[in-house]
């Protein structure tokens, strides 16, 4: 629009500098400018009839001076806005790369009063968020290998489990088992066709391969029994896991019971004269029907404690 | 925590609940604890003897010179400590029972209402139980009847029973159970001076909850729904008489009663148990053994009595005579002569409520701990005044899972000197 405006003066202003019109550049109030380069400039396209009409051509002269130095000013206030842009752009990725990778961490506020120049600002900036990037990197590569530690922990632990468990099926065995039982129980576990390891391996049977290798005291004595007795594993796989637990701990404590009470009666189990005392031991479950160890705060006090807090607590109802 | 319940939780729980339902025992004093009597796994059924000292043997003599008729003056030794005598109380443990499985109380813990639907039934079942047990060895040994009526339901039984109880100047602790209809009675008089409960001391509602009805002459009375009561039979006549002697020589140590032969009855065929009377001439004595002249000594039929030919024998609780043999006298007079008579305190064809008003130190109450039961699951908690033990068995053939909870207590009024009954007529 100002263009348009600017062009038709232009226009009017050439016929008018044949028409020797001055009224319109006084009217603009421009002054030239000796020092300015855009009037020299004007001055220097002007050069030939500078000296015939200086006033008019001075005019005219301001006046293309003006319409260049616009043009120059419209020139440098779009490459400002370019790199205004630009510079916006890339302060919003490393915005972005901040929140992106550094998760919060902020990196080095860089101040553009530090720096010399914008270019130096700018590669700063950049070379700033690569050494993030480079950190970020680096940090999930650390992160990665502690999981990795992790997991060889974990599986060092699941081994002596499974040392511990073994150690158990065999101090279990020799303690109640007659030598009979002994090899037949140990067949049982390396036939990968026995009830018991078909159960294992089906679906459903991780409850009671956790409850074995975890809870069961004797677990030599229960996989012989579940051997045996392969419909009722069947019915108990069928249950919940926490049934299936509460069952197991009830079985366990049955087994217990009765080799107690046939070592009383002489025709053991296996269970010789010496080894009663142990036969004696029934387990001592820390809880009814759950496999976890319940402490709370009150486990701690005593019964007098415990019982007065709970009457406070029904009273309050 | 929260999603497990344990069997020791659910003890506990019962425990707290048990205590709190039952308020009849909670002034009382265990004598089993220091003698070491029912220790931990004793079981029900068990019996035991609980001795008192007497005072030993007074010298009579006056003056550190004078001499008595056998030679001995008061300062010998021998005189000075003479023969202590004891007087002796059979007790026994008693067991409250409740079952379940546990599949009822999974269930009402995940319906998440355990407390509301197992819990308090359970424990009240318990505390009912074992509260009715203890009251059956409570109503009747008694010392001193104080006899009211529904009808015409008045404090002034009360305030009698209480002046008879400081009247032992024993300084103990007092405590009274009424039965809830006897309560409401009463809290509908007027209110007027001396004739209301004054409100619950901050101590009182901590001991007794809600069962707490107040104080009169600073005796706090508890609502007690299973106070006993007992019916007499037809009138036995006014001219009864004791048929025999009773002394000290005559009495069974260690029993439960003593006999009392008494003669002259007309018009009836038995004398029924918690009938109460009272012989010429039998005071009573403080709890020290000073005889307290003109307040007689109340005693009380403990067991039905046939009545044939006119004469009966009753069973009474022990007295011990003022004979100065080394007991603590509990009447004033050296024997019971033959020919004494008696008046009947009790109305006939008539049935009573009993309230009981006793010193804390009447009533034995000690919790007997149970052992575990092996091969169960077992919950166990024992508090000074409570001992619950619970125990389920489970069986994998059935999946059966039964549980039991045992109460174990020995709970009994062991000392009558410091019990008085209200009898109310209904």
């Amino acid at each position: 629009m100002s263009e348009n405006t600017e062009f038709t003066f232009v226009s009017d202003d050439g016929e008018g500098s044949e028409n020797k019109n001055p009224s319109v550049n006084p009217a603009k109030g421009h002054v030239p400018d000796p020092g300015n380069a855009a009037d020299e400039g004007g001055k220097g396209t002007t050069g030939e009839g500078g000296s015939v009409q200086p006033e008019h051509r001075q005019d005219t002269t301001g006046s293309f001076k003006e319409r260049l130095d616009r043009m120059r000013r419209r020139e440098r206030e779009r490459s400002e806005a370019a790199l205004r842009a630009n510079n916006e752009a890339w302060e919003k990725r490393f915005k972005e790369l901040e929140d992106k990778v550094n998760a919060g961490q902020k990196p080095k506020a860089l101040r553009r009063e530090d720096f010399a120049s914008d270019d130096e600002f700018l590669s700063a900036k950049r070379q700033n968020a690569m050494e993030e990037l480079m950190n970020a990197i680096d940090k999930r590569n650390a992160d990665r290998e502690s999981v990795a530690a992790e997991e060889r922990a974990r599986q060092e632990e699941a081994s002596e489990y499974q040392r511990r468990f073994a150690e158990r099926f065999n101090d279990g065995m020799k303690k109640t088992l007659s030598e009979d039982q002994q090899k037949r129980v140990v067949g049982i576990v390396n036939d990968e066709d026995s009830a018991i390891n078909v159960a294992l391996s089906s679906k459903g049977g991780e409850v009671l391969q956790n409850w074995l290798m975890t809870d069961c005291e004797n677990p030599a004595d229960v996989i012989l029994y579940l051997e045996d007795n392969a419909q009722k594993m069947d019915l108990l796989l069928k249950l919940s896991p926490r049934k299936q637990v509460a069952q197991l701990d009830i079985l366990e404590r049955h087994l217990a019971r009765s080799r107690y009470e046939a070592s009383r009666k002489g025709k053991n189990g296996g269970a010789d004269d010496q080894n009663r005392q142990q036969a004696r031991k029934v387990p001592v479950m820390g809880l009814f029907g759950g496999s976890t160890q319940a402490v709370g705060d009150t486990s701690q006090l005593s019964d007098t404690k415990r019982v007065a807090k709970l009457i406070k607590a029904m009273r309050k109802r | 925590m929260a999603n497990i319940l344990t069997v020791q939780d659910l003890n506990d729980k019962i425990t707290a609940a048990v205590q709190d339902a039952s308020s009849f025992i909670k002034e009382s004093k265990d004598y089993c604890k220091p003698r070491k009597i029912f220790e931990k796994g004793t079981r029900s059924g068990t019996s035991a003897v609980l001795y008192f000292d007497g005072r030993g043997e007074v010298q009579t003599t006056d003056g550190v010179e004078g001499k008595d008729s056998s030679g001995n003056g008061a300062m010998d030794i021998s005189k000075m400590n003479g023969d202590v005598k004891q007087y002796a109380v059979p007790i026994n443990v008693a067991n409250s029972k409740g079952k379940t499985t546990w599949d009822v109380v999974d269930e009402m813990f995940k319906a998440g209402n355990i407390e509301e639907d197992f819990v308090k039934p359970t424990a009240n079942g318990l505390a009912e139980d074992l509260i009715k047990k203890v009251i059956d060895n409570a109503y009747l040994r008694s010392t001193g009847v104080a006899i009211g009526s529904m009808a015409n339901a008045s404090f002034k039984p009360l305030a009698a029973v209480a002046a008879s109880l400081r009247k032992m100047r024993t300084g103990m602790t007092l405590v009274g159970h009424l039965d809830s209809e006897v309560i409401g009675e009463l809290s509908s008089l007027p209110v007027t001076s001396g004739n209301c409960f004054g409100a619950p001391s901050d101590k009182l509602e901590e001991l007794y909850g809600e069962a707490a009805i107040g104080t009169f002459h600073k005796i706090p009375y508890i609502d007690e729904p299973f106070m006993a009561s007992f019916s007499t039979d037809k009138d036995p006549g006014n001219d009864c008489t004791v048929k025999e002697k009773v002394s000290n020589e005559g009495r069974t140590e260690g029993a439960d009663f003593m006999d009392l032969k008494i003669t002259g009855i007309t018009g009836a065929e038995v004398i029924l148990k918690g009938t109460a009377f009272s012989i010429a001439g039998v005071s009573r004595c403080t709890a020290a053994g000073t005889p307290l002249v003109g307040t007689p000594y109340t005693f009380v039929v403990q067991k039905d009595a046939e009545v044939s030919g006119g004469s009966a024998t009753l069973k009474v609780l022990p007295v011990y005579f003022n004979d100065n043999t080394g007991y603590i006298p509990t009447v004033s007079v050296k024997e019971i002569a033959a020919g004494a008579s008696i008046k009947w305190l009790t109305g006939w064809e008539k049935t009573y409520s009993v309230g009981i008003v006793r010193a804390r130190e009447a009533l034995n109450w000690h919790p007997v701990e149970m052992l575990d039961i092996r091969g169960c699951e077992n919950g166990k908690t024992a508090t000074p005044s409570m001992a619950v033990h619970t125990a389920f068995d489970g069986n994998i053939d059935n999946a059966e899972n039964k549980g039991r909870i045992d109460v174990l207590f020995s709970g009994k009024i062991v000392d009558p000197r410091l019990v008085r009954t209200i009898y109310w007529e209904m």
